[in-house]
């Protein structure tokens, strides 16, 4: 499938999307940040995309190239997804050379130490979590995912 | 298509297999070294902010290497078994520093004619703090883990001096305040750790005005002799539990002074291979089984005992 194709049905699917959502169990993590709701509650787009990685982790570094690409065609025409990045599990200096290196395109946002503690205990990395309008949990993956995978869970 | 998939599977238990990778294997099959000196046995992670561990090993002595490599086998009967436990913890004082610290329990049980003899108490323990340089990043691919330790022993087991026991078998220590410091550097190239180690241990010299719990006639300045050690050691990550490491270590005693002249035959050298393996239950829980053995350096060993070594160990880390 050309790339032309996979962007479009990428922003069509996105654009379905915008009629559904669900509440999902793993939104109680990021409940219990109420400076974290409080930010993506304040992004003025209908989606959010969070991605949580470390350093560390060496897909999380390839899930960047592919979230980069869901921004840009999703927000093609219209400003419906925003992507937030949430560094766990590692130093300063370790965060940033990843940032340098991979250079995603939307904002990073740093947990406190209880929230990240919580992130730590959850189970895999790359996590990515799709939020809604309401800033419920419609869908989150554990491992690296593609625009496809998000096409396909707005698609449904 | 396949491809996809084991990416996808090793994927999902990212996290963990990146506290298992980050771990130092080599620190568990290396809990006690023949007298390898302090270090600790807790070592922490990126992130995890305190670590408590259990190690036990059993050591038991099959002959001696004189100072020139000579070798004599233990009669038979006789034997030498010591069992040690250390407990161990470190802690994150920052996101660059951390200490550790280890206590021993040593447990002697020698057998000579028409005698058996066994002892238990406590060793010497050792402080450690650890600096980290870098952290081993996988799209950096030539740029290892760094890190920067050094400690110190303190001789508060019996040692040959104040043990009253002419078999010496509550002999734990060797009496001197021992301080060392060392390097750590680790690379990742998935599924493999490889990782090198060195180590320098510096012997604190010892006014001796007893042996044996009594006075001598003519007390003297006794410095013990520094000590080498490089460990080199390759894990290979079989899934997201279970990791197997085969290592080798080389351990160099130079020669020991007293009153600054130095005492003939009394340098040795030590080298091992080791085999284990390692079962992460969660982020939290690691175990290790190792097994350490000279061979195939037998011709390498001056002044040691030939001894095989198993040791079991328990990590609990904490973020």
């Amino acid at each position: 499938m050309s790339n032309f194709m996979i962007t479009f049905r990428t922003f069509f699917m996105l654009t379905i999307m915008a009629l559904s959502g669900n509440a999902n169990a793993e939104a109680s993590i990021f409940a219990s940040s109420d400076t974290f709701m409080a930010h993506i509650k304040a992004i003025s787009e209908k989606y959010v995309i969070v991605q949580v990685w470390s350093p560390f982790c060496e897909i999380c570094g390839a899930e960047v190239a592919e979230l980069n690409n869901i921004l840009l065609t999703a927000n093609e025409r219209l400003k419906i997804i925003s992507i937030v990045g949430i560094p766990i599990q590692g130093r300063k200096r370790e965060v940033d050379a990843f940032l340098e290196h991979f250079k995603p395109n939307f904002e990073q946002w740093y947990p406190d130490k209880s929230f990240e503690t919580s992130l730590v205990q959850h189970k895999g990395l790359p996590w990515t979590i799709l939020f809604n309008k309401e800033r419920t949990v419609i869908k989150d993956w554990l491992g690296k995912i593609s625009a496809a995978d998000i096409a396909r869970e707005l698609k449904n | 298509m396949f491809l996809k998939q084991l990416s996808r599977m090793i994927s999902v238990a990212g996290l963990l297999i990146t506290i298992i990778l980050l771990m130092p294997t080599n620190a568990f099959s290396s809990t006690c070294c023949a007298g390898g000196g302090g270090q600790s046995i807790c070592v922490l992670p990126s992130e995890q902010r305190y670590q408590l561990g259990i190690s036990s090993s059993y050591r038991e002595v099959q002959g001696e290497f004189g100072p020139y490599g000579e070798y004599s086998r233990l009669p038979d009967g006789k034997f030498s078994r010591t069992t040690t436990t250390v407990v161990g913890a470190a802690y994150r004082i920052s996101e660059d520093w951390q200490a550790g610290l280890s206590f021993p329990i040593v447990s002697n049980h020698h057998n000579l004619p028409g005698k058996d003899l066994s002892s238990t108490g406590a060793g010497d323990p050792a402080l450690e703090a650890r600096y980290t340089l870098w952290e081993d990043l996988s799209f950096l691919t030539y740029r290892p883990q760094l890190s920067f330790y050094g400690g110190m022993r303190f001789p508060l087991g019996k040692s040959v001096y104040n043990s009253s026991d002419p078999y010496s078998t509550n002999v734990i220590g060797d009496g001197t305040y021992t301080a060392h410091a060392g390097v750590n550097t680790s690379k990742i190239y998935h599924p493999f750790k490889f990782v090198l180690d060195g180590t320098f241990f510096y012997p604190f010299s010892k006014t001796v005005t007893e042996m044996r719990g009594q006075p001598v006639a003519s007390p003297y300045t006794l410095k013990n002799g520094n000590r080498f050690q490089l460990l080199e050691s390759g894990s290979y990550l079989v899934n997201e539990h279970w990791s197997g490491t085969l290592g080798t270590k080389q351990f160099w005693i130079l020669p020991t002074k007293m009153n600054d002249a130095e005492v003939d035959g009394s340098a040795s050298r030590i080298f091992s291979t080791t085999a284990g393996i390692n079962y992460f239950h969660n982020a939290a829980w690691a175990f290790a089984l190792s097994y350490e053995t000279a061979f195939p350096f037998y011709k390498y060993l001056a002044n040691q005992a030939n001894a095989q070594l198993v040791s079991i160990s328990a990590v609990y880390g904490g973020f």
